[in-house]
């Protein structure tokens, strides 16, 4: 007499491998015959529902939303580290070893102009009037605006 | 162009064999659900059977044995095609992984051809449960218990050792019939 057989056991014994000794022990064995008989039917059922009964339609669950927007926060966080160390990029070697610019070079790049007409117009008188007069804190009389010029003589 | 004739008659095929328009008429059903079984997605089981189909349209041009097991070809074809598909399509899978059953899609009651009726909530279960298999327990299950092979040929046709087939059967049978015994 042999102990009750195991799931694989069975199994085996289904697929017609069973030892001898194992098929006798189903023969004389009420509960494994009864174990056998309820596997045969749920095999049974199992590959007539896979094969034969109607199939379900999938359909996206709120874990699908909860994926994607998993993926959206990380990709966006990723964005953001990179961006943040993007900007403490250290300033290339080219850069920090340049010699400091003279006065002259900054006033040229600060007010050099590339409007070819502006360059081209004379200066005016008046603007020369309004410079030098301006200079020694009076207000030049252009007797071009009457509420200005209202002091001129 | 002579009416009356099949594809696979237009394109040269054994005479004495079965036409492509034959086997695509018997086997077309068979395969999309084995594929719509090893994918679980309806639009990619249909595109990976096109695949088989064309497949089959191309072995039949070409000189073969007119005794072909063709049932048994073209399911180790959608076999590998659907595992192909798998991993090609990872980040589908990935959302896919994400679908629930349709609940509404399941009929109320459904007979099986043993005449045994199944309960829509059993049904589920087994789908459910179905779906959580790991994709070797997946097509050892199917070919073994779905398409009736052995598991010699099983082993065969996924090209790993019938321990191996053995092994993933059993904990595949396990997981489904512990989802079968769940009460509602």
């Amino acid at each position: 007499m042999i102990r009750h057989l195991e799931d694989r056991t069975m199994l085996e014994t289904l697929e017609g491998r069973g030892s001898l000794r194992e098929q006798e022990h189903l023969r004389s064995c009420a509960a494994c015959a009864a174990r056998r008989a309820s596997l045969v039917r749920d095999l049974e059922v199992l590959s007539s529902v896979l094969r034969d009964g109607p199939l379900p339609r999938p359909v996206a669950s709120p874990v699908a939303a909860r994926r994607w927007m998993t993926l959206a926060a990380v990709v966006t966080a990723a964005a953001v580290v990179a961006w943040v160390l993007s900007g403490r990029t250290p300033v290339p070697e080219q850069m920090a070893s340049a010699e400091p610019l003279s006065l002259s070079q900054v006033s040229d790049a600060v007010f050099a102009t590339d409007d070819v007409e502006q360059l081209a117009e004379p200066v005016r008188a008046t603007d020369v009037a309004a410079v030098q007069a301006a200079l020694r804190g009076e207000w030049p009389c252009a007797r071009e605006d009457p509420w200005l010029d209202q002091d001129c003589d | 162009m002579a009416p009356g004739l099949s594809m696979a008659q237009r394109a040269g095929v054994e005479p004495d064999g079965p036409s492509y328009d034959d086997l695509y008429r018997i086997h077309r059903a068979r395969v999309l659900r084995l594929c719509r079984l090893l994918l679980g997605d309806p639009d990619e089981a249909e595109d990976v059977g096109q695949e088989v189909f064309v497949k089959l349209f191309r072995a039949s041009q070409r000189p073969h044995d007119p005794h072909m097991a063709w049932g048994a070809w073209l399911t180790r074809v959608a076999v590998h095609a659907c595992r192909d598909r798998r991993r090609s399509r990872w980040w589908r899978r990935w959302w896919t992984a994400a679908t629930v059953l349709d609940e509404e899609s399941i009929a109320s009651g459904w007979r099986t051809p043993e005449g045994e009726v199944v309960g829509a909530d059993q049904q589920r279960r087994i789908w459910r449960a179905f779906e959580q298999l790991a994709p070797r327990q997946r097509e050892v299950f199917v070919l073994r218990h779905v398409e009736g092979w052995s598991t010699r040929e099983v082993a065969d046709a996924i090209g790993v050792e019938t321990g191996s087939v053995k092994r993933h059967l059993f904990r595949a049978i396990r997981h489904l019939r512990t989802a079968l015994g769940e009460e509602s």
